[in-house]
């Protein structure tokens, strides 16, 4: 009787017991392994891709990269090697415990400690039978960064079931980054260190989402102060001056003017100006020279032959002589589109409706037979965002998984035939294509990139039947402001010779803009304006920005890298073999034999030395260096004439002292006239762009 | 990535090419063209380090009918090409090699490369550079790795890293910047004419280049990394065209008409010469380019007839190659390897030939870093595929670079300053032929 008694009580307890502990877990918070178990992974370096996180894994164990696929990596731990990863009776003796705290050998080395939180949080969750979820833990809608002096702090919003949000601190779950710790580091902790003058943006990921905070330890160069800044009528120039001052950095000033007009020319004609129009830029009047040049320049045929280029270059058409025989017709017509875009006063956003539409414009799209590489190619072209990455895991810098990337992909599927149409004609109905993977029985639903932050609701994201101008709808108007600030960024590129987003098809939050506030402008000016591209080019060439000087600073220091970097100063830029050529034909006034553009700088200077390309130039009839010693006779005028002529500029008093006397020798003057020209060709400053 | 060369001079994060002016301030000035520069730097210098022949066979060289021959197999399998016993205990090779059967055990034989590439761009990129083609980089090939780390030294006038006459698609500096790009000759050495392309100076042209060299000192320093890239490639010119130690090592004419003649009077031949002169002379990579390997049709005829049939001229050129270097105590300096992006079918097609076959290929080596005598792998009694010892393209690729005493832990880093390793993850060398 005492036996059972003490059975009795026993087992009561242990109900009792069991019964508190299980409403304790009710009570306990929800939980889910992609916001509480994943991240842990990702801190701790496991998901990295020189770890289990690669391609193949390490060891056996394959984690998704960066832990972004929490299913694939729950079944991982939980069920491959038969289980053994993880112990549930006995949580230390997991494999995913031991291995870390280094108990096992472990390739990766002692990655956590015993007294970790994160070793804790593991712990518990094996304990608890590691659940894949418990509760609904709601969907993780945003993530935000903040700084406390030193410290960051990450605040994830969760949307839960409801429609309640909730904040929850995950500092100690998310990875931390910076984008350049020169500047300033971060810690695994969120600690930052700051290191050195200049701007960094420091980045916290969490959850498949990232946020970022950009750190600015100015330089403390003289500044440009308000009264300047507000002065400048070119809000590009006052968006740039603003950040200039933020930094600390000092404007170089502008160019020397005729530098400055070659630069000009350079980049909007392809040529260096002519002595007449050199002549005829310094007779304007000086406030309003740079404008009117720049306004005549963009509306002349030269202009629409840079763009016409660039375009080529942004859609990834070869140009002319780049091309292989296979596919000339086809690219011959995608260039002769592009052209008569750029020749045209056609909004962007028209000419990216009609890539969708029109069937000429088409041909970009439809000269790639895979959906991926279509998705992939729209995406790098008119947004500015790599898709490619996502083709093979969850893309590990930027928020596209691998499933967004083939749903939008599905969008791109030809159309295929459906219904005859019933009027004797043979007439198919077309339906929308499907998008099938190899080995899946169903096709790809297709869905719409989420570019804007916001979730849109799922029918947004459906096409209908008419996908194409759903496509044509999505990148002109759905994606919001990506379109405005690839094109803006990739005009800023084209005349600065360096993108203010570089990569110009890389836009993620881990890459930003040199100048965040300067692409703001200039995407929303470009919006607001109808897209129109040549008022753009006229707003950046005609700023103090485009002007500034490359030349060498006064006194060289670190601040001179770091105005550079932050366009307080230009930098010089070569000349392609392509735009050598074109420059070399448009100052000598005949045309080249079109030979082969040396590839490489070696073999561009061997050719330049020795091909006799340029000296076969100086000797062709009709030359303009002909043309000056015919016309000329006084040596100092000569001198004058060919270094405004080749190099745009007069010479200087040493130049002139140099070359008078070579110039005034009787014995030959036209070939001491033509050594002198080929000298200044082959020169370093006519090679540059400054 | 596909924007005019113009626009990505500079990239923000763009840390290593950072202009350094003080740098370059001392290497500017009137060219010194110093009396025996060369000497200063021959590769059999002990502080020179090894220099690499990449002997490219271009098409896919067929293993069964060279290097991995099987005279047991059925004739539709071994084709109509005969083969001989080499100096390698168990190694058969072709019939029309008989100097390189008697070299092989100089040699070190890697008979079992296996990789799924089977088609030319993708077969060539994997050999060449050590990784499969990705969408998102194009890698740099072993050229130009090699070459990287000799970029822009002021008193080096001499190309790191040369390709006869042109260098593959593949096998050029891909992420790495254009200075580690090759120079391509776009001649044939075997021509009596051959001149390497615009290397000679036009005529008369003294007054010129001196005038040229007033304007640019006139103009100062460079004033940007482009500026000191342009400069120093105008001297690497100037010193390719006029240093006359320089220009005699593309000088065949000073060799003796009896090693030409012993190398063979052919593209393959010379070339073979012309890069035991230019690694002599400081060059570290020297890739012979040999066309035509693709052999679909008609695989026998294909690899013995023809100005020259091609086998016989292997040979020769091979055998001479290693003899010249023997005798010129260069073997441990220079490492020759003998590749091609992947082997042929074993069965003979309809059309006489064989197509691709990435399953199995041979790899020969020999020289520098590599062993004497070592056979690594084996295929089955078809060369169908490896039965023994499977060695990737990325395993080759990190063997070269090994024997050649690269550091394989190095990171090269991309425009936007992506590190990115020089081997790839997991890429293991062949232990057994590396000294």
């Amino acid at each position: 009787m005492k036996l059972a008694i003490t059975a009795l009580r026993f087992s009561l307890a242990v109900l009792i017991a069991t019964a508190s502990a299980r409403r304790a877990s009710a009570v306990e918070e929800p939980f889910h392994f992609q916001y509480d178990i994943a991240p842990q992974l990702a801190r701790a370096g496991c998901a990295a891709a020189e770890c289990h996180g690669g391609a193949t894994g390490r060891g056996g164990f394959k984690l998704s990269l960066f832990a972004t696929n929490p299913r694939a990596d729950f079944e991982a731990i939980t069920q491959d090697l038969g289980g053994r990863r993880v112990d549930y009776p006995q949580p230390e003796l997991s494999l995913l415990l031991r291995k870390p705290a280094r108990q096992l050998k472990h390739g990766g080395g002692r990655v956590i400690d015993l007294d970790d939180a994160s070793y804790a949080a593991l712990h518990r969750w094996i304990k608890e039978g590691a659940p894949f979820s418990r509760g609904d833990s709601g969907t993780l809608t945003a993530l935000g960064l903040a700084r406390d002096s030193q410290h960051l702090s990450v605040t994830a919003t969760f949307t839960l079931p409801g429609g309640r949000s909730q904040e929850r601190d995950v500092t100690g779950m998310a990875r931390f980054e910076s984008t350049d710790d020169r500047v300033a580091a971060v810690d695994e902790d969120g600690r930052i260190e700051i290191r050195g003058p200049g701007e960094a943006w420091l980045l916290a990921r969490y959850g498949g989402l990232a946020a970022r905070l950009p750190i600015i330890n100015p330089l403390g160069q003289a500044t440009p102060d308000l009264a300047d800044r507000s002065a400048a009528e070119n809000p590009l120039d006052r968006a740039w001056l603003g950040r200039l001052t933020e930094l600390g950095l000092e404007p170089a000033g502008p160019a020397p003017p005729h530098q400055f007009l070659r630069r000009l020319y350079l980049d909007l004609t392809g040529r260096p100006p002519s002595p007449d129009e050199i002549r005829a830029f310094f007779e304007l009047p000086e406030n309003t020279r740079v404008e009117q040049t720049c306004a005549n320049l963009i509306r002349g045929a030269e202009f629409t032959g840079q763009l016409a280029r660039r375009l080529e270059s942004w859609f990834e058409v070869p140009a002319a002589a780049d091309d292989l025989k296979h596919t000339s017709e086809r690219n011959r017509r995608l260039r002769s589109g592009l052209s008569e875009f750029a020749g045209s006063d056609r909004s962007l956003a028209d000419f990216v409706s009609s890539i969708f539409l029109q069937p000429a414009e088409r041909g970009l799209i439809q000269r790639f037979s895979d959906p991926r590489d279509r998705s992939e190619f729209a995406a790098r072209a008119l947004l500015g965002i790599k898709l490619n990455c996502a083709r093979c895991h969850n893309h590990p810098l930027d928020r596209w998984s691998q499933a967004q990337h083939l749903q939008f992909s599905a969008f791109f599927t030809d159309q295929r035939p459906g219904r005859k149409t019933g009027n004797n004609s043979g007439e198919m109905t077309m339906l929308p294509g499907k998008f099938f993977l190899p080995g899946e029985g169903e096709a790809v639903p297709p869905a719409l990139l989420p570019v804007r932050h916001t979730a849109p609701a799922p029918d947004e994201l459906r096409g209908g039947d008419d996908r194409r101008s759903r496509l044509a709808q999505f990148f002109t108007v759905d994606a919001g402001d990506a379109l405005a600030r690839n094109a803006a960024n990739r005009i800023f590129g084209m005349l600065l010779g360096i993108h203010l987003v570089e990569a110009p098809d890389d836009h993620r939050p881990s890459n930003p803009a040199t100048h965040e506030p300067v692409l703001d402008l200039l995407a929303e000016k470009l919006s607001s304006s109808g897209y129109e591209l040549r008022p753009l080019v006229q707003l950046i060439a005609t700023s103090q920005l485009y002007a500034s000087s490359s030349g060498p600073p006064e006194i060289d220091g670190p601040g001179t890298a770091l105005q550079v970097q932050f366009l307080a100063r230009r930098e010089p830029r070569p000349m392609s073999g392509e735009q050598f050529q074109r420059a070399l034909q448009a100052v000598l006034g005949i045309p080249l034999k079109s030979s082969e553009i040396p590839a490489t700088p070696l073999t561009q200077q061997l050719h330049l030395l020795n091909s006799g390309v340029v000296r076969d130039a100086l000797r062709t009839p009709g030359n303009q260096v002909d043309a000056i010693i015919d016309f000329e006779t006084d040596p100092a005028q000569r001198l004058e004439q060919l270094y405004l002529l080749i190099l745009s500029r007069p010479p200087r008093e040493a130049e002139r002292q140099a070359f008078l006397p070579l110039l005034s020798d009787q014995t030959d003057p036209r070939a001491a006239a033509r050594d002198l020209a080929f000298a200044l060709i082959a020169s370093r400053e006519f090679g540059s762009i400054r | 990535m596909n924007e005019a060369n113009t626009d990505k001079t500079m990239s923000r994060a763009h840390t290593p090419r950072t202009f350094d002016r003080r740098y370059f301030l001392s290497s500017l000035g009137a060219f010194p063209l110093l009396p025996g520069l060369l000497s200063a730097r021959p590769v059999a210098s002990e502080k020179s380090p090894r220099a690499l022949i990449l002997l490219w066979m271009d098409g896919g060289m067929s293993h069964l009918d060279t290097l991995d021959c099987k005279p047991q197999a059925p004739p539709d399998i071994r084709g109509t090409l005969g083969s001989v016993r080499s100096s390698l205990d168990g190694v058969f090779v072709s019939e029309h090699w008989p100097r390189i059967a008697a070299m092989m055990d100089q040699c070190s034989l890697v008979r079992s490369i296996t990789s799924p590439e089977g088609n030319h761009d993708r077969g060539s990129h994997f050999m060449l550079t050590g990784r499969r083609p990705s969408q998102v980089l194009t890698y740099p090939s072993v050229g130009s790795v090699l070459g990287e780390a000799v970029e822009l030294e002021s008193d080096n006038p001499i190309p790191p890293y040369i390709a006869i006459p042109d260098a593959h698609r593949y096998a050029r500096q891909g992420f790495l910047p254009v200075a580690s790009a090759p120079f391509e000759l776009s001649a044939d050495p075997s021509s009596p004419d051959f001149e390497v392309k615009d290397l000679n100076p036009a005529p008369a042209m003294d007054r010129a280049l001196g005038l040229l060299e007033t304007v640019d000192q006139l103009d100062g320093d460079p004033r940007s990394a482009s500026e000191v890239a342009r400069d120093h490639f105008l001297k690497q010119a100037r010193y390719l065209s006029f240093e006359p130690e320089l220009r005699a090592l593309f000088d065949l004419k000073t060799e003796k008409p009896e090693l030409r003649q012993r190398y063979g009077r052919h593209f393959f031949g010379q070339s073979c010469l012309l890069a035991r002169r230019l690694v002599e002379g400081g060059v570290g990579t020297v890739m012979v380019r040999y066309k035509g390997w693709d052999h679909h049709r008609g695989i026998a005829r294909e690899m013995t007839y023809g100005f020259p049939p091609k086998l016989p001229a292997l040979d020769e050129a091979i055998s001479a190659l290693y003899e010249d270097l023997r005798q010129r105590e260069l073997l441990d300096k220079v490492l020759v390897v003998l590749a091609s992006e992947f082997g042929r079918t074993p069965r003979i097609n309809p059309s006489g030939g064989r197509d691709h076959w990435s399953r199995a290929s041979s790899t020969l080596l020999f020289g520098a870093g590599t062993k004497r005598g070592r056979v690594v792998g084996e295929t089955d009694a078809r060369g169908e595929e490896p039965i023994a010892r499977p060695v990737s393209p990325q395993d080759l690729y990190a063997t070269i670079l090994q024997a050649l005493g690269a550091d394989l832990e190095r990171k090269l880093v991309t425009a936007d300053g992506r590190p990115i390793r020089i081997v790839e993850e997991g890429a293991a060398p062949v232990a057994e032929i590396l000294a």
